[in-house]
Formats: C-alpha cells, structure tokens, sequence
C-alpha cells in the first residue's frame, strides 16, 4: 500500500512539476499575474508529494517490504536500522528521487526566502527550476521507478553492499546532493536573466547568497566522500581522479569561480558574461555527472548500474537543458557589455586571472576523464588516465593560482595600487619561505622541490590572508562577515595545501607478515601484533588485531583492525584501523591470514592528515559566514525603493 | 592509560585489498622502480585500482611478472612495453607518450596559453576604458 | 543572431555531445577492454595436460585447425554456466576446444570435469597465469578464436552463450563474415 501512495505521489508532483513549469515561464512572458501567482502553490505541492514519496520509500526500506524491487535488492532484515535508511539513497532509483526532493526544498526555499525579488524575475526562476524537476521525474517514473514490485516477493533482502555499509553513506551523498542541486538556483538565476534579456549588479547581489551556499555544502560533500573513501579503502587513498570523482570536482572548481565572478559584477558590473556562462556551466557538469554515473558510459567504483536506455534519455534532457541554456547565451550575452575599466594590477585583474585558472584545471581535469571516449572515437584505441596523468596537470595551473591568492589579497579595486603594499608582501612572502621551508626540510625532511613549495605557498596565503583583517581590528573597526568569511576560506583551502603536500611527501607506508609478538618499524614509529582474537558483529563475524603502538619506544596507541565476513552477501572486507592526532594519523589494515598464525598487514604513518579535513571545515564555514552578511538583508529596502518612486507619479493611490 | 584512550579508533569497512608480502628485491633501487611501475598499472579486473593494490589475482601475477623483469634487468621502458603488447594501452594510468597521446599531453600547457592570451586582450581592453571610466567603487571594504 | 565568439560553448557542448552518444552506442560492449592481440599471432606454449599426467600441451599441434582457447577455472562461478554450451559446440567437431586451467588445482579440476563432463579436447595447466598473461587474460572465463594459421581473431570475455557461439563465432568459422 505504502509503496502505491509513494508512486501516485510521484505522479503528482510530476503534474505539478509541469504546472510550475507553464506558469513560471508563459506568465511573466504573457504579463500574466495570476499565472505567475499559480507558480507557489505548484511549489509548496510539489514538495509535500516529493517528500510524501521519499518518506514512502525510507518506510518501505525500514519496515523491510521486499516486495518492492530496490528494497530486495539493496536491503536485509539484519541491516541495522541506520543503514536501511541509508540504503534508500545507495542505489541508483532512491538517489534519483533523492535528488528530486533536495531540488524540491531548494525550490521552496527560494519561493520563501526571494520574496523581495521582482516577481516575474522570481516566476521565472521557479519556472526554470520546475523543467529541471520535470525531466527528472520524467526519467524516474519512465526507466528508474524506485517502487517497482517485486513478483514473488523475496522473503529477504540480498543487504546492502558491505563496501556500503559505513557511516560515510549517511551523511556524504546528502550533503553533496544538496550542493549539486543547489547550482541549479544560479542557473536558474541565469536563465531568468537571460530570458529577461536583462542581466545587472543587482542580479549579481541576489545570485551571490545562494550560489556560495551550495557551494559550501558541496564542498562539504565532497571533503565527507574523500573522508569515507580514505577509510573505505584502507590504504589511505583519499582521491583516486576516478572519473565520478571528478565529476564533483569539476562543479565544485567552476562554482568557486562563479563565487569569485559573481563578486565582481556585483561591486563593478564587470565580468557579465563570464558570470553568466559560470553559472550555465556549474550546473551544466552537475547534470554531465549525473549522465555519467548512470548511463552506463563509465565503468567506476561510483557507477550504478549501467543501463544505456537510461543514458539515451539523460543525454536528450543535457542537449536540451544545457543546449536550450547555452543558445539563450548566444542570443543574449553580446548585449551584456560593460565600459568599466580597471588597471593590469588590480583586483579585478586578479579575478580575471582565478577565473581562467579555474576554468584551465576544470578543463584539465574534463580533458583527462574524456580521453577515453576521445581516443576511442578517433580510433585511437582505448587509452586509460589515473592519477600520474592528473597530479602533475592539474598542479600546472593550480600553483600559480596559489601564489595569486596570496598577491591578490593585497590589491585594491580598479587600481591595484599593490606598490603600496609592497612592504607587506614582502614581508609575508619572506616568513612564508623560511618558516615553510624550515618546516618543511627540518621537521618532516622532504627533499623533493613541491614538498617546500606547497607549504610555502600555503603559509603565503594565511600571512596574506589575516594582514588586512588584523589591520582592521588594530584600528578598533568591526570585521564585517563577508571579509571574515573570506579569509576563513582562503586560510582553509591554505591549510588544505599545507597538508596534502607535507602528507604526500611525508609518508611511510610497509606491507608485511606478522606474527603475534612481532613488530615493524616506520620511524619513530614501531608497530607490534599483539594478537588475533574473533569478534562477532551484527551481520559480521571478524578476525580482530591488537596492535600495540610505540613512538621512540614509548607507547603510543592500540590500533584495532578487523579482518570481517558478512554472512549474507558471502564478502569478506577489511576494516582500516586509525590512530589520529593532529601530528599525524597511523593506518593499519589487516589483508590475509597467511598459515602459522601469521598475517598480511599494512601500516602507515601519514603526517598532517587532518589537515585535509580541516582545511576543507574551514572552506566550507567561511563560505557560510560570507553568506550571513547584512548587505544581503538589505536587499528588500534597494528593491523596493525604485517601487514606490514609481508609484508616486503614477497618482499615488495606495492599491 | 590516557594515551590509549585519546587515540581515536575509528574502524570503518573497507573491501579487502592486495597486501603485498613477497620479499623486496635486493637492489634498493630496482625495488623502487618496482614499487613506482605497480602504481603505474591499472588492474583490469577492478575499477580505479592500481596493480599494486589490488586483491584480484590478475594483480598477483602482474606484480610477480615485473618483479621479474625488473630484477633480471629489463627497463621500465621495456616493462611497460611489454604489457601494452598483451593488453593494451589501457593498462597504463600514465598515458604513453605518442603521436596520438600527444594532443593529452600538451593540452593543459595549450590551454594555460590560451587562457594567458584571453587575459591579455581583456586587460589591454580595460585598461584602455580606464580613461573614461567614472564609476565609483561600491562597498570598498567588503569583498 | 550574430555568429561571434559566445556560440563557442555551444559549439564545444555540440562536440560533445556527440562524442557522447557515439559511446552511448558502443556502450554495451565496452564494458570490457578489446583485446590487444587481435589480429596477432597466438603465442605458443607447452603445458602439463591435466588428463594426461606426464605428458605436455604443445600449442603447436594446434596450427591447421580452428581452435576455442577457452580460459576457466573451478573457483571461476561463470565458467560453470557456460559449461553446457562448450560441451554443444564440442559436439559439433567445428573447432578443437581448448581448456587452459587457470590458476586452480589440479585435484579439484579433474573432480570438475568428471563431475560436469569434459568439452575439452586437452587441457594445458597454467597455475600461475604466465601464458594466460601471454595471452592478455585478466579473470575467466574469456574464450579466444584462433584460426588454422595461428592467429588470434576473437576474445570474448564473458560467458559463451548458444546466441555468441551462433552468431558471432560460427560466422568467423564458417568465413561468412570477415
């Protein structure tokens, strides 16, 4: 029954979806208020359907129903209760009705909250967010039906995936939904633009808000998959450049130039165009990820499973979704031009400079996951691209854009008027190499020439960072949210820098066979096997090693890593032990028993790990505290001024 | 005690993989380069994972074939020759340097060029509106 | 609508998504990697032969006839299903069957095969995978269509069903298709 009213549900809000559609775009097209009026309700229904239907499912997978297909097929009565719920959106039909009901809030949210916006802008922004939902329900209902029965019923569910079965599936494939569809309000904001053939710096101001707030979320989303992929697969890789991951990575890299992009039309009316097409553009490879992880054109650990009919209709919706986005661009970009000008060192030259070096990595990292197809069009043969491709491509145009961050904190609007800082600069830049290359070389001796780079480069951007900051609260003046948020951010994507290149060059990793009572080493560290002792887990039973830790033969920790086989999928998965601090974070893995009661393992010491999460923390709540800024609350009085002098002339009767 | 207790024991599943616990080779440098063309190598039998980590038996004999070869003296060159001959470019995660790869290769660099080249006509250009632009800057301080 | 630099993204999106659809179309397929020896010479080898112990597998005997180099193990689940199937197109005496053990036990394949039937017309042992990687084997069961001079014309690596056997192998065979 539950799993019938989810469906109709469905229905529903596909009917409303179009409504919302018709009337967000032909109303204001038409002048027609009441249409536009109609837009709201179609909003507000659409989301209690979606969340009718969500709920729906989340039930049907707690109550364990296995007469529906995806609760069967990803779900058992052994799972505890946290990961069926998890399991609703661990598969390809639940995250596709997932998606659509985090679209849903976000629509609500923007219906809410824009309510000093123009309405016919509102209406058509609504509109376009109600075709998104509309070709996504369209794709559901038609190839991915998440309440598909099952005939005969299954007497139990086949569980989810163990590989699955973590704390990492309930948290990081929400918060990196609610990002991806969060950049549909930015296009949307475009597409409104475009379709009003007017694009100014109010436009930028409204955009602003929303657009750092998924990207804040995405950010989030992806540090808690790097963070869940680091465990997940035990020896410590935190980013593999798999073709999935890239597809996050590549949103994520354009939607940190639209923030910076959209700054700049906001303050100068500059950068109109390059805004706009960002903001086409961020979306654009959110829904070109979406193609690739379900249409079966990839082969990756993320993909579901593949199903080329399912590729057929995603790719009609991208041609004309992002074909319909990118030919209103054609017909209205030209006539966004600006006379502003600004001097070769100036902010907004900087600016310019991080958009193009954002956009040069998105298309490195494109030009690497599309190698494959390209070369095999060309009947060049199937080529393969990993990680020695990207890390040294990708790094081609990062590092200058490190050392921008850190010179384009100190230039002023219009003029740059950088000589003025020079002392500073200076100053900075001469701290940063010594300390940088002091910690670098002396305290974790990396020898390599990118070991010291990064970190200089990264403690760079921290001394630039806070010089204007605590210039400002010398002189007792308050620090705005914006400028608080800004630096946050830009001291966190440092710390990020700081930690991957002390980590990567820092590390000791060895595979070996132990018995109880041997012992490896990885200076200063020694790691002894105590002994192996069987655990039994909810749908588990495990082999357990006590592993006793010591730093220059003083103990340190007790690591305890699992060796576990799942009874119902028959799959046996190693479970990663870690020992963090902020120095460092020690691995170990159990791999095999190896006969005499020896047994495979591998240890690792990896230096300011932690520093990845922390830098990405900080990313993320500087980009939330940028949005808390109250020159986004006074949006409602610049709106409606203009308004009321309006009226005024028209006759002055109050309507 | 207290040491013990800090450490933070976080055991999160994970699918089992390669542990590789064949004895080193005995020259230093022909284990490295060893242990540099299994990360090289893609497991074919798995996604995304390299030889070295892989817990497929493919990944085994690949390991053992290098192994060997390394340690009877063939170059990297040689190795990775001798794998594309079997299985095919794919094996490799570096993309091999040829006429067809090479497009894969120079793009970012070309792409950097263009990117320097648009920022110079745009700068050249708003430079030049410089002169005639009166606008003022709003909100100085904030970003 | 004026033709300048803004229809560039569209142009590039255009590009794209055609190199998109062309590997929409060959998607099914390239869920496997195309071998890089086809076209090439078999290599050659002489293995144990399981049903005759003491004596080798020459691959050389083999020149003159078609063969099906069939790649399987008793740890290998699909290789049973396609059991069935080997044992038919042994009957039909088109091609000489080959079943190259790979990395199994000797014991426990000879159980196999008594149990299940033998398709096989000799079975060279490979318990270490050096002439399956010879022949760019990465798992089983994968099937190789060599012809009477030596050269491998045919991979496929997935289970062998009568619709493969009919339709894409016997062709080859027969020199109805190329």
């Amino acid at each position: 029954m539950i799993p019938e009213i989810g469906q109709f549900a469905m229905i529903l809000a596909l009917l409303l979806a179009a409504a919302q559609s018709f009337f967000g775009i032909v109303g204001p097209w038409r002048g027609q208020q009441r249409w536009m009026q109609a837009v709201y309700p179609a909003v507000a229904g659409q989301f209690v359907m979606l969340a009718l239907a969500f709920g729906c499912l989340i039930w049907s997978f707690i109550h364990n129903d296995f007469s529906v297909r995806m609760v069967a097929a990803h779900s058992n009565s052994a799972l505890p209760v946290y990961f069926r719920v998890a399991a609703a959106w661990g598969n390809h039909e639940g995250s596709l009705l997932f998606w659509v009901f985090v679209l849903s809030v976000w629509t609500l949210t923007v219906a809410a909250f824009a309510t000093s916006l123009p309405r016919p802008f509102v209406a058509r922004v609504l509109g376009v967010l109600g075709i998104i939902s509309l070709g996504f329900l369209l794709f559901s209902l038609a190839t991915s039906n998440p309440f598909e029965r099952l005939q005969p019923a299954r007497f139990d569910g086949i569980d989810l995936n163990p590989v699955l079965q973590d704390f990492g599936l309930t948290i990081h494939p929400p918060m990196l939904y609610v990002g991806y569809v969060g950049f549909s309000v930015a296009f949307a904001f475009a597409c409104a633009a475009m379709l009003e053939g007017k694009l100014d710096q109010t436009w930028a101001r409204w955009t602003r808000p929303w657009t750092t707030v998924a990207w804040m979320f995405l950010t989030v989303g992806i540090a808690l998959g790097s963070w869940w992929a680091y465990y997940e697969l035990g020896w410590g890789g935190y980013w593999a450049w798999d073709p999935v991951e890239n597809s996050i990575l590549m949103p994520w890299l354009l939607g940190t130039a639209l923030i910076h992009s959209l700054a700049v039309t906001d303050k100068r009316g500059l950068f109109k165009s390059w805004t706009l097409l960002l903001a086409i553009m961020a979306f654009s490879f959110c829904l070109l990820a979406t193609f690739m992880v379900r249409s079966g054109v990839l082969v990756s650990v993320h993909s579901f499973a593949s199903d080329p009919a399912r590729g057929i209709f995603i790719l009609a919706f991208l041609v004309l979704s992002i074909g319909g986005a990118l030919t209103l661009y054609v017909w209205r970009a030209p006539l966004l031009r600006s006379e502003a000008g600004f001097d070769l060192v100036s902010r907004e030259s900087f600016l310019l400079f991080n958009n193009i070096l954002l956009v040069v990595a998105t298309a490195v990292v494109f030009g690497g996951t599309m190698a494959p197809f390209i070369s095999d069009l060309l009947g060049f043969g199937t080529l393969s691209v990993g990680t020695p491709y990207y890390a040294p491509m990708f790094l081609l145009p990062v590092l200058p854009l490190l050392a921008l961050v850190s010179l384009g904190t100190f230039a002023r609007w219009k003029r740059g008027a950088l000589g003025e800082s020079r002392r500073r600069i200076l100053t900075t830049l001469v701290l940063a190499l010594v300390l940088g290359t002091a910690i670098s070389l002396g305290v974790y001796g990396s020898s390599a020439l990118l070991a010291p780079l990064g970190v200089v480069l990264g403690l760079w951007i921290i001394g630039s960072a806070l010089v204007d900051p605590i210039d400002r609260l010398r002189r007792g003046l308050s620090l705005a949210p914006a400028v608080l948020g800004m630096t946050l951010a830009h001291i966190g994507l440092a710390v990020l820098t700081v930690g991957i290149t002390t980590m990567e060059y820092g590390r000791q990793e060895r595979d070996v066979a132990l018995s109880p009572g041997q012992q490896v080493e990885l200076p200063p560290y020694t790691f002894r096997l105590e002994g192996i002792e069987e655990v039994e887990g909810p749908n588990y039973l495990a082999h357990q090693a006590r592993l006793a830790v010591f730093k220059n033969g003083k103990p340190e920790t007790v690591l305890l890593p699992e060796r576990r086989n799942y009874w119902v999928q028959q799959q046996a998965l190693a479970e990663a032990a870690l020992g963090i601090n902020w120095r460092r974070d020690l691995l170990a893995t159990m791999g095999e028993e190896l006969g005499n009661g020896a047994w495979s393992l591998r240890v690792q010491v990896r230096p300011l790990m932690r520093l990845l999460w922390l830098g990405a923390a900080l990313m993320a709540f500087g980009g939330f505290l940028a949005t808390l800024d109250r020159r986004y609350r006074r949006q409602r009085e610049v709106v409606t001024a203009p308004a009321s002098a309006a009226a005024a002339p028209a006759g002055g009767q109050s309507a | 005690m207290k040491r013990f207790a800090t450490a933070l024991l976080l055991a999160l599943v994970a699918p089992v993989f390669a542990i590789d616990t064949s004895a080193p080779l005995q020259d230093p440098a022909q284990q490295a380069r060893y242990q540099a063309l299994i990360h090289e190598l893609r497991c074919l039998k798995c996604q995304g994972e390299t030889v070295a980590d892989t817990q497929a038996m493919f990944g085994e004999d690949i390991r053992r074939q290098v192994r060997e070869m390394v340690g009877s003296g063939k170059s990297d060159a040689d190795v990775r020759q001798y794998m594309v001959d079997r299985y095919g470019e794919i094996i490799l995660l570096r993309p091999a340097w040829s006429a067809q790869n090479a497009w894969l290769w120079l793009a970012p660099a070309l792409c950097l060029l263009g990117g320097a080249f648009i920022a110079w006509r745009i700068l050249r250009q708003r430079r030049s509106l410089l002169e005639t632009d009166t606008s003022e800057v709003t909100d100085e301080a904030r970003p | 609508m004026k033709l300048n630099r803004f229809v560039i993204p569209l142009a590039v999106f255009a590009a794209l998504v055609v190199v998109f659809a062309v590997a929409l179309k060959r998607a099914p397929e390239k869920q496997f990697v195309r071998s890089a020896l086809l076209g090439k010479p078999a290599a050659e080898f002489q293995l144990p032969d399981l049903l005759k112990p003491g004596t080798n597998f020459d691959s050389r005997t083999l020149k003159g006839r078609w063969v099906l180099l069939n790649v399987w193990g008793t740890w290998c689940v699909e290789c049973r299903a396609e059991h069935a199937q080997l044992l038919a197109i042994q009957r039909e005496g088109k091609v000489a069957v080959i079943g190259l053990n790979y990395k199994d036990d000797d014991d426990a394949a000879r159980q196999w095969l008594k149990e299940l039937g033998n398709p096989f017309d000799a079975v060279p042992v490979d318990p270490e995978g050096r002439v399956a990687i010879d022949y760019g084997v990465y798992g089983a069961p994968e099937t190789f269509l060599i012809n009477p001079e030596g050269v491998i014309v045919d991979k496929v690596v997935s289970v062998i069903t009568p619709e493969i056997w009919q339709q894409r192998l016997l062709p080859i065979i027969e020199g109805k298709a190329k």
